[in-house]
């Protein structure tokens, strides 16, 4: 039996009901679901585990891409140390916004179980 | 601090819900309008239905608090009273609480606590040493409860009263009963009957 995780709507951040199975849908791979899971989640704010999380950036800070990046790759590092999650690269740039203040965009490259490459695309505003 | 969206409700299962939604974290949204939400409130009265089992069963192991449908038949035939299955569950309850606490050692307190079962408004008076010592010192062995007229006119009751009281004091004490310590001739309230002179 492979491995499941729920899907969770990376804008809303509710689950997904799949109609035509008439159950929870799946996420694309679990591995997925866990880069975006830990990466909606705040170091320390959930309570069940304290050191889940990403710890946040400021955006407009002169090293804000370079800190984002180190500190993805701190969050993963349990699943990167056990093997879950492998090849794990993490890009950003810093977008200015036209209203003023700027955004991180970031893409998350990683091998889950199976070998096959796959992406998280987010963004972060300050 | 990250502000997270809970559930909202006043139920065993939406505390519940609320707590597991903190634990989860900002991962999930779970507002009241989510799937997320209604997930966890399942999940919430599953644990609300278990913590209202364990703590049933923790109440039927106390004597004041086992029910008809529980062990309190089981509990009365290990304190040796008799079938109370004609009584109503708080009167069971009640004969199983006071024998119970008849178990106890005859302190004043402990009586007390044994005639409280049964009214909850008594007063127990006792007699110093330095008070009857000039007159009677054996009047230190004698007690006395003071109750309510309507409990007093309660034969049943009274005779409840008096066995587990029998159970409970030693051999050397006795005691009276009464609604107040001291007969008035002014005072309409003292009665022939009731009202102790002394004990």
């Amino acid at each position: 039996m492979s491995a499941r995780a729920r899907r969770i709507d990376p804008t809303s951040g509710d689950r997904v009901f799949d109609r035509t199975r008439r159950s929870w849908a799946n996420a694309k791979t679990p591995e997925l679901a866990i880069v975006q899971n830990v990466l909606r989640t705040p170091l320390g704010s959930a309570a069940r585990d304290r050191t889940y999380g990403v710890r946040p950036v400021d955006n407009a800070a002169p090293n804000a891409a370079a800190l984002w990046r180190q500190n993805v790759l701190t969050a993963l590092a349990r699943w990167i140390t056990a093997g879950t999650l492998r090849d794990v690269e993490v890009t950003s740039v810093v977008v200015p916004l036209a209203t003023g203040g700027s955004a991180l965009a970031y893409a998350v490259t990683f091998k889950g179980r199976d070998g096959r490459p796959q992406t998280f695309n987010g963004q972060r505003s300050s | 601090m990250t502000a997270i969206a809970l559930p909202s409700g006043t139920t065993d299962a939406d505390r519940f819900a609320r707590a597991l939604a903190i634990l989860r974290g900002p991962e999930v949204f779970a507002g009241d309008t989510s799937l997320v939400a209604e997930d966890l409130r399942v999940l919430g009265q599953l644990l609300a239905d278990g913590r209202s089992v364990v703590l049933r069963a923790v109440a039927q192991c106390h004597p004041g608090k086992a029910t008809a449908d529980g062990i309190l038949a089981e509990l009365e035939g290990e304190y040796g009273l008799p079938d109370g299955s004609l009584l109503s569950s708080a009167e069971r309850q009640q004969r199983l609480l006071a024998k119970y606490r008849s178990r106890s050692w005859p302190a004043p307190t402990a009586v007390l606590a044994t005639v409280r079962t049964f009214a909850a408004e008594a007063v127990l008076a006792t007699n110093t040493s330095d008070q009857v010592d000039g007159s009677d010192p054996t009047a230190v062995f004698r007690f006395a409860l003071l109750l309510s007229r309507a409990h007093l006119d309660d034969a049943a009751l009274m005779d409840a009263l008096d066995q587990r009281l029998a159970e409970q004091v030693s051999a050397d004490e006795s005691w009276s009963r009464g609604d107040r310590l001291g007969f008035r001739c002014d005072d309409p309230s003292s009665g022939c009957d009731l009202t102790l002179l002394a004990f």
